[in-house]
This record gives C-alpha cells, structure tokens and sequence, in this order.
C-alpha cells in the first residue's frame, strides 16, 4: 500500500496523459486493415443512402396514394346506399313536390280558411 | 476490400456529382475521426463488432446534424457515440441477465495490425496498448468517458463536458479519479518510459 501510495505521487498528472496518449495515438495508427476497411465501408454506406431504399420509399408512397384514390372513387361511384339521403334531401326541399302533397292532404288548407280558424285566431 | 477502402479514402474530400446530401466537410470529419471513435467503443463494450457497429450507428446519427456549425460536430459526435455505447452495454447486460448467460465471450485481445514490419516491436507495442486499454475498461464509466475524452482526445473541458452531459466540475472530478486509478493501474508503464 505504501509502494502504492509512493508510486502514485511520483507519476505527476502531465507525464501519465502523455504517456497514455502516446500509447493511443499508437493503438490508432495500428488498426487492422480489416477493420479499416469495415469502418470506410460503413461509413459508405452511413453517408450514402442505398438508390433501392430511396426508390422504395418512393415506390411505397405511390402505392399508398394510389389505394386511396381509388378506395375515395369506389366509395362514390359503388355505394348506391351512401347518396340517397341527399337525394331525400334535395326530394323534400324541391317546391314542385311540396305542391304535390298539399294536393294530395287540402283538410289542413281548408281549415284554415274557415270561420273556425279565424275566430281562434281572434281569441 | 483493401482496395476498396482506398478508393474510399481518396474520394472522401470530393462529393460525388449530383450527391448533395452529404456535405464533404462532414464525411471528411467522420472518416478522420472513425478509428478513434472504434478504439473508444472498443475500450468501453470489448468486443469488435458491437464496437464498429456502435461507430456505424454514431456517424449515421451524426448526419442528421450537418445543419449545425462545425465547431459543435466534434462534442456532438462524441456524445452520439458515447450514448450508443452505454445503449448497447445495457442491452448485453440484459441479454447476458436473462437470455444467454453462457455465450458471452468478452474479447480480451485489442485489434491490431498484423502486417507491420519488426513483428517484435509490433508485438510490444500491441501488449502495452492492450494494457492500457484493459486498465481503461476497467474504470467506472464515467471516469474513462472523462479521461478518454478530455486526455486521450484533447478535447477542452467545456466540450468534454458536453459529450458526456454533465457540469465541468463533474468532468475534473471523473478525471482526477480516473488518474489516480490509471496511475495504480499503469505506474510502470508511465515511469518505464514509452515504447
């Protein structure tokens, strides 16, 4: 423990980095050329997208615009039942049907043209 | 694949035409900085291909970043690696706890060049830096994350305190402890003189 103690007060701070980066500088210098190889290699292919991967996202996104264009156009051609209640709509709100059921029901019309009507209303 | 790589290198500074993704300066920092970044993560999983997928994963990661000043890149880059490693460290620990106890295999060797000439001194050589690089393992992270960034890669106390998230007090803490357990660890290296 007191070897320790001696040999680690003796080792000043400058002379253990030195040292040390000496040493790495050197484990840098010596890496294998297999792993130099992968690292460029890899870094390759960080930097460079692949083509394929780009066309393929591109691909995908056509596919989906197109499955919804055509799913928007089968929904409003196909389905007979989504369009009739504009259609009942557009039915009960044109005038020249609203004469017919007043033809077909006058009691209501009537009514209101008589005396009865008239002296309710005075009340 | 040798040859490869050197074609690599020799194109780094240039773009390529019509690529403006990338630019040269960011694809040129990330190839100076790939074997130190490698020797980083290999000190701290000990194991070569987690290692060098750690760098792969940091640098594409990185590249989101090419908007920000140069100056940020290299804390930037180291904090992206650093959090990677302790990513993968966390998930061997999981895998190593619960799924395959028996099938981890820590590499207790470095990786080296193996065709250098003077196979002796290459070989000293190799078993002083597999030394160091075990004594590094074997600090508390983030002691060696302080003392790998601040000494071994010179970066300035603010910056080191930005790739490791935490004050600047902090980073002298972790690296005057770091010392003391390297100085114990590696006395004999030190006072031997360098290879």
């Amino acid at each position: 423990m007191n070897d320790q103690r001696s040999q680690r007060g003796s080792i000043g701070d400058e002379g253990l980095d030195r040292a040390l980066r000496a040493i790495h500088a050197d484990a840098v210098s010596n890496l294998s050329a297999r792993t130099r190889a992968q690292l460029q290699q890899r870094l390759r292919s960080a930097t460079r997208p692949a083509p394929a991967r780009r066309h393929g996202w591109q691909m995908a996104s056509a596919l989906v615009a197109l499955v919804l264009v055509a799913g928007a156009y089968w929904r409003t051609t196909s389905l007979p039942g989504a369009t009739p209640p504009a259609a009942v709509a557009t039915t009960n709100t044109d005038s020249g049907d609203l004469v017919a059921v007043i033809d077909e029901t006058p009691d209501l019309y009537l009514w209101l043209d008589s005396d009865e009507a008239t002296r309710l209303a005075s009340e | 694949m040798h040859a490869d790589a050197g074609q690599l290198s020799r194109e780094s500074p240039v773009a390529p035409p019509g690529d403006e993704l990338v630019a040269p300066t960011l694809e040129q920092f990330l190839a100076d900085i790939g074997g130190r970044a490698f020797r980083f993560a290999e000190i701290g999983l000990r194991q070569r291909d987690d290692a060098l997928d750690a760098v792969q994963d940091a640098m594409m990661r990185m590249l989101g970043y090419r908007e920000r000043p140069e100056a940020e890149w290299t804390p930037l880059f180291w904090s992206i690696l650093r959090r990677r490693i302790v990513d993968l460290q966390r998930r061997r620990a999981f895998r190593l706890r619960f799924l395959a106890p028996s099938t981890h295999d820590d590499d207790a060797t470095i990786d080296w060049v193996d065709d250098t000439p003077g196979p002796s001194r290459s070989h000293e050589s190799r078993d002083l830096c597999a030394r160091v690089a075990a004594a590094l393992s074997a600090l508390p992270r983030r002691q060696r994350e302080a003392f790998t960034l601040r000494v071994l890669e010179e970066l300035d106390v603010g910056d080191t305190a930005r790739a490791m998230g935490c004050s600047e007090g902090s980073v002298k803490t972790h690296l005057s402890r770091a010392r003391v357990a390297l100085k114990l660890q590696l006395g004999d290296v030190v006072e031997g003189g360098l290879p």
